[in-house]
């Protein structure tokens, strides 16, 4: 099944994606639509063409090696952790403030990649020197090259 | 012998210093994805308002020579594009610095990056008027097919996943319409938000696709990012190792530099396009095409030479025609305009004291990238080796969130790279190369922009489809797309055809490759 689904999901995500943008090409005017619809269709044509592959391989060999399957078998909760924090840091930037966000959300992925014995001296030295830097930068960008960070409720 | 006092000029102490300060600055800057030639070039360039002409116009253009080399770094080190010049430089710099040569690629980076360099700015100095016309045969036409011929290429290079390649390509392309069209001015793919009327900025887009499928594989696996070997053979600079495959190179960085520099007088074209263009040259030219994209050095010889000739390039149009083929060159340009100077032809007679100590500035910053670029290339490699990973992941997420908000100081160009980031590392995961969609979306617009401008002209004229084919730099681009495309399955026909008429001897062969 993970292998169907890594050899013709993908092609089958692009042929929708292309008749996607072919149709909302309607919208446009024709200066507009003429590159999507190109576009479109030769993404559609490649995606048929890889489906074509995908299924005389599969016939041939009974089975087609999935990329996953390559890759090993490695946890997923790691990454989607990673992936939960970084949402939760994007919606907190601006509510709570860029530099508290920014420092939080540090110590948060400090933990998620951290693989060693647990040294609390050691995540300690690391998470005081990120939030240092983090201030550092924070201070760089609104005072020097004048960009202005998300102030939110605290700073 | 006048030009000779010229170079005096930017021998000055003040001159040096200032090419010195922005060559060190440019590289830092290049090597954080995000903080790009173009901010710094910006942030900085009010400042030079108040020097003498000579002076800042010098400091300038050590930035943006400085950042272009600085790009190589994350691409080494991290596996991430510090500037777009350097997608290439990933497919090679980051196998070599696994492998535990990153010190050595991050030397050979800077020798080529120093040959590139000198070779666009002698170029510049020498043939400047002559190079400006080669520019003005590009009309849009030729300019669709040379960005169609960077993807084409991009796509070829994904050795055994062509069509997939060509696929990926095509998304980045589509990424590159959301927004306001380039001609015709339609809302395309907004969703109905305001957030994307102003389209996927390239920098963001190129930060979410390479650093956030990066921090995924970091936190995956416990394996170590870097795996430096111990010993004092893999220590130090590497030079004598260094010279020695440049020795074995040397075709490959000549012909890099020059193409690099004529892609690079092509205004819009820059240093994707050119470095992609040499690393296919190189890999076409090798006797050993398959070790490239695993760590082959004659890769990044390719790539590094290549985009930092576009720099000299690049300031051909801009000097001689007005017309910058990239955003730093148009900061430049504009500092050139606002220190009273006239750009075009006459630059180099009417006002050739400025002009030529900008060209000279701009060689002493390349020769300074040599000892600047070995220093921090020297600790560069072992600092990001040291470093733990539960220091090293929420540092390079801090830097993608810090580097893809200030571009426009926009909320949107985080949540946008954190998405693309994601769709990226799916798509990769499912056996899609990744670095297509970033050029798709890195020349998407120059495509675009010459794919509906050639159309309107063949409209009007009665022929669409001989429009595209008219010119000999159409016809003879679109050769070399329809070589890369059918290239590797004709030559793999040709091989399993001639295996099957001589078995014995292919076997031989075989064996005698081994």
């Amino acid at each position: 099944m993970t292998l169907l689904l890594s050899n013709f999901a993908p092609p089958l995500c692009f042929i929708a994606l292309s008749v996607f943008v072919w149709t909302d090409a309607d919208r446009y005017t024709a200066l507009g639509s003429v590159f999507p619809r190109t576009m479109a269709a030769a993404m559609a044509i490649c995606s048929v063409l890889i489906l074509i592959r995908s299924a005389a391989v599969l016939r041939a060999n009974g089975r087609t090696s999935s990329p996953a399957e390559r890759g090993g078998t490695e946890s997923l909760g790691r990454p989607l952790s990673l992936l939960v924090v970084f949402g939760l840091w994007l919606f907190a930037m601006n509510t709570i403030g860029f530099i508290v966000s920014s420092a939080v959300a540090f110590v948060a992925l400090t933990l998620i990649a951290e693989r060693e014995t647990f040294a609390p001296k050691r995540l300690l030295l690391i998470m005081v020197v990120g939030i240092g830097g983090i201030v550092g930068v924070a201070a760089l960008m609104s005072d020097v090259l004048m960009v202005p960070l998300p102030r939110g409720i605290l700073f | 012998m006048e030009i000779l006092g010229y170079f005096s000029n930017a021998l000055e102490p003040t001159n040096l210093l200032l090419a010195l300060f922005g060559v060190a600055v440019g590289t830092l800057i290049g090597a954080l994805p995000g903080l790009s030639a173009t901010m710094s070039l910006a942030v900085l360039v009010p400042f030079t308002f108040t020097m003498d002409p000579a002076s800042g116009l010098v400091m300038l253009g050590a930035i943006y020579t400085g950042a272009l080399y600085g790009g190589a770094y994350a691409a080494i080190l991290v596996n991430t594009p510090g500037t777009p010049s350097a997608i290439a430089t990933t497919f090679d710099g980051f196998p070599m610095a696994k492998r535990g040569d990153g010190a050595l690629a991050v030397t050979l980076a800077t020798l080529v990056s120093v040959f590139g360099g000198l070779t666009g700015a002698l170029m510049l100095l020498l043939l400047a008027p002559p190079l400006a016309r080669v520019a003005l045969q590009f009309g849009p036409a030729e300019y669709f097919w040379l960005a169609i011929l960077g993807l084409t290429l991009i796509a070829a290079l994904s050795v055994g996943n062509q069509l997939k390649g060509l696929v990926a390509a095509l998304f980045g392309l589509m990424l590159s319409m959301v927004g306001v069209a380039t001609v015709g001015g339609d809302l395309r793919l907004t969703f109905g938000t305001n957030a994307l009327i102003g389209g996927i900025n390239v920098v963001a887009g190129l930060i979410g696709i390479y650093c956030i499928p990066v921090l995924f594989d970091l936190v995956r696996t416990a394996d170590p990012h870097l795996d430096p070997p111990q010993g004092s053979h893999v220590a130090g600079f590497r030079l004598r190792e260094a010279f020695s495959i440049l020795g074995r190179n040397k075709f490959n960085l000549v012909r890099s530099s020059v193409v690099g520099t004529l892609i690079g007088i092509l205004p819009g074209a820059g240093g994707s396009i050119a470095s992609l263009i040499t690393y296919s040259a190189a890999q076409r030219a090798s006797k050993d095409k398959d070790s490239f994209g695993k760590g082959n050095p004659a890769g990044i010889i390719a790539t590094e030479s290549a985009n930092n000739a576009t720099v000299g390039g690049g300031f051909v149009p801009t000097l001689v025609l007005g017309i910058p083929g990239t955003p730093p060159d148009a900061i430049i340009l504009g500092a050139l305009l606002v220190q009273g100077i006239k750009i075009g032809p006459t630059l180099f007679t009417e006002q050739a004291e400025i002009t030529y100590t900008f060209i000279a500035g701009l060689i002493l910053a390349t020769l300074f990238m040599l000892p600047v670029g070995l220093l921090i290339g020297r600790y560069a490699y072992r600092s990001i080796a040291s470093i733990p990973k539960a220091a090293l992941v929420p540092s390079i997420a801090f830097l993608t969130v810090v580097g893809s908000y200030s571009i426009q100081n926009n909320w949107y160009d985080v949540v946008i790279m954190l998405v693309l980031g994601v769709i990226a590392w799916l798509i990769k995961e499912v056996g899609y190369p990744t670095s297509p969609i970033a050029l798709g979306l890195v020349l998407g617009s120059i495509a675009e922009q010459g794919f509906v401008q050639t159309f309107l002209i063949g409209r009007a004229q009665g022929d669409i489809v001989g429009r595209f084919f008219q010119s000999p730099i159409s016809l003879f681009l679109v050769t070399i797309i329809v070589m890369g495309l059918l290239g590797p399955a004709l030559r793999s026909l040709w091989k399993a055809r001639r295996r099957q008429r001589h078995p014995a001897t292919e076997a031989g062969r075989s064996e005698a490759s081994k």
